[in-house]
């Protein structure tokens, strides 16, 4: 294996979603430009619809980038989009839900619904010059005739960089090859999004270049929801020589070590909740959902 | 037979003393998950006609490689885990029909991860684990017994944390469906969700916490609140306690927010 992919690391926007971590500002800016200088390709640095303070913080770590292609996570929303090209970003990531339980039970919509609404998002990108990356949601749950609608929608509006995002982590190597080698075959230019849960993130990262991913997402250190994601450190080595990832063993570790002091606050965080005497979360789920239905 | 468990050599090769009534236990609580061949502490990790030191395989045509062996017969396969990637190895050559893995909990030794192999096992159809066991919770603990080393918290498959929940469409999804974001429910491993209220956390968690606490907030507060959760876990650098929460909450009702009722 010879060659050369990009990282994507996505700490600052899916690796600070894991529960109990997170960043101030001025740490969110530390760890940008750490990530920067060290060469990474790509940052995915939040996701603007949080709101106007979060758009004004995206802003300020935009600018510490001088280096790296700069990106946000969106949902497939006008308004996502909107905030998203304040904060200068020249990537616009969308993300696509492709599986009929992500359609039916969470966004409630039709795939022509869904596909109208990526249309609107398009031109408002387009519009703006900036570029548009679709992360495919749930990709590892999907029939084969899911797969093929989403590729086949994908091509109609000419989008060329698709993420494939093992949303629950149940990709094994096998399965990443012949997932990546799909859409590589239909001429896009793939990304790879890798989750642990079955302790497989780094390895099946490895595969998705193998079978010709021309990106691979990590965040520092792993983490991630869950058992977390691709970490940073971790892929590095496994690649070793071969694959030139733009980012040496050693400044890996160096990275993943700026981080560690918030992973550490973050363990303790989740250890008091768990020793917590909170009556269990499960039991309010009807209530929340007739809350949710209803509008009170 | 799919996994061989070798956690017991794997430990006593460490240098520690194992207590006989405990890798009893051991061998019974891995019987429950189906696993039936159980390495005693002073057997070979390795058995002398094993088939070791195939970890340099991952970059190669391994598919094809794996289809010869198995025209071998049965043989007990040992992927080393020098270049961090037996687990991985060891799930392709069972997914493509291979048997006989050497493994142990959590990879100790240096073998592929029995845990993660037995999940691969059951998210592929070929081995189910029950709907609601704790026999893998049970597992963890008797390793930490065993070995005197804590789990880590975010361990795949036996981590206790694994089931906290934050982010905003995560937490979301959890009473319309929770397969949505979750490979397997936490009753399958003996773990339960955590819900933590931080800077990730949407309106809908923020409610789902406050009935959990008894507090009460009306939506319109909703949003005043979740802007002073964001700004305090950006502050705190890290998600806020419950105890933090009820303050905010009753800071941002203007002092109405009370335990015990809803809004």
């Amino acid at each position: 294996m010879t060659g050369s992919v990009q990282l994507v690391d996505t700490t600052l926007r899916d690796g600070e979603q894991a529960p109990g971590l997170a960043f101030s500002l001025q740490t969110r800016l530390t760890l940008a430009a750490a990530l920067d200088q060290a060469g990474v390709a790509q940052l995915e640095i939040g996701c603007p619809a949080m709101g106007p303070q979060e758009v004004a913080g995206l802003k300020a770590i935009r600018k510490v980038c001088s280096r790296a292609l700069v990106s946000t996570w969106n949902r497939i929303r006008a308004t996502d989009v909107t905030a998203s090209l304040e904060t200068g970003a020249e990537v616009i990531h969308l993300c696509l839900p492709v599986t009929a339980a992500h359609l039916e039970r969470k966004l409630k919509k039709t795939w022509a619904e869904l596909a109208g609404d990526l249309t609107e998002c398009l031109n408002l990108i387009q519009a703006q010059g900036a570029r548009v990356s679709v992360g495919l949601e749930d990709v590892s749950r999907a029939t084969p005739l899911e797969l093929a609608r989403a590729a086949d929608l994908l091509q109609e509006l000419a989008i060329s960089w698709v993420r494939l995002s093992d949303t629950v982590g149940i990709l094994t190597p096998g399965r990443v090859r012949s997932l990546v080698g799909f859409f590589v075959g239909r001429g896009f230019s793939v990304e790879f999004h890798g989750h642990n849960d079955l302790g497989l993130a780094a390895a099946n990262t490895l595969t998705a270049a193998l079978a010709g991913a021309a990106r691979l997402d990590t965040t520092l250190g792993g983490v991630g929801e869950r058992a977390g994601n691709c970490g940073l450190r971790r892929l590095v080595a496994l690649a070793g020589a071969e694959l030139e990832l733009g980012v040496s063993l050693a400044q890996a570790t160096e990275l993943e070590e700026l981080a560690r002091p918030y992973y550490q606050a973050r363990s303790a965080y989740v250890r008091g909740l768990l020793a917590a005497k909170a009556a269990g979360v499960e039991s309010f789920f009807k209530i929340a959902s007739i809350d949710s239905e209803n509008k009170i | 037979m799919l996994l061989i468990d070798a956690t017991l050599p794997a430990l006593s090769a460490a240098g520690l003393s194992l207590d006989p009534a405990l890798a009893l236990k051991w061998a019974k609580a891995l019987a429950a998950l189906g696993v039936s061949r159980v390495k005693r502490p002073r057997e070979p990790l390795v058995a002398s006609d094993a088939l070791y030191g195939l970890d340099g395989v991952f970059r190669g045509d391994y598919p094809s490689l794996f289809k010869k062996l198995r025209r071998l017969g049965p043989l007990e396969m040992v992927f080393g885990d020098e270049r961090g990637w037996a687990t991985a190895l060891a799930a392709s050559w069972l997914e493509e029909g291979g048997s006989g893995v050497v493994c142990s909990l959590v990879g100790v030794g240096g073998l592929p991860a029995l845990e993660q192999l037995r999940l691969i096992l059951h998210l592929s159809g070929r081995m189910l684990l029950p709907k609601l066991g704790r026999e893998l919770q049970a597992l963890g603990q008797l390793f930490e017994e065993l070995s005197g080393r804590e789990l880590d918290l975010f361990q795949p498959v036996l981590g206790r944390g694994l089931f906290a929940g934050e982010a905003g469409v995560h937490v979301d999804s959890w009473p319309k469906d929770p397969t949505l974001y979750e490979p397997f429910g936490p009753e399958m491993v003996g773990a339960r969700r955590v819900l933590a209220i931080g800077r990730h956390s949407g309106q809908g968690a923020l409610r789902l916490k406050c009935l959990q606490l008894g507090l009460s907030c009306p939506r319109a507060s909703l949003p005043s609140l979740l802007r002073a959760v964001r700004a305090k876990a950006a502050e705190l650098e890290r998600s806020l306690t419950d105890a933090e929460f009820a303050e905010l909450t009753q800071a941002s009702s203007g002092g109405q927010a009370s335990r015990g009722g809803q809004a």
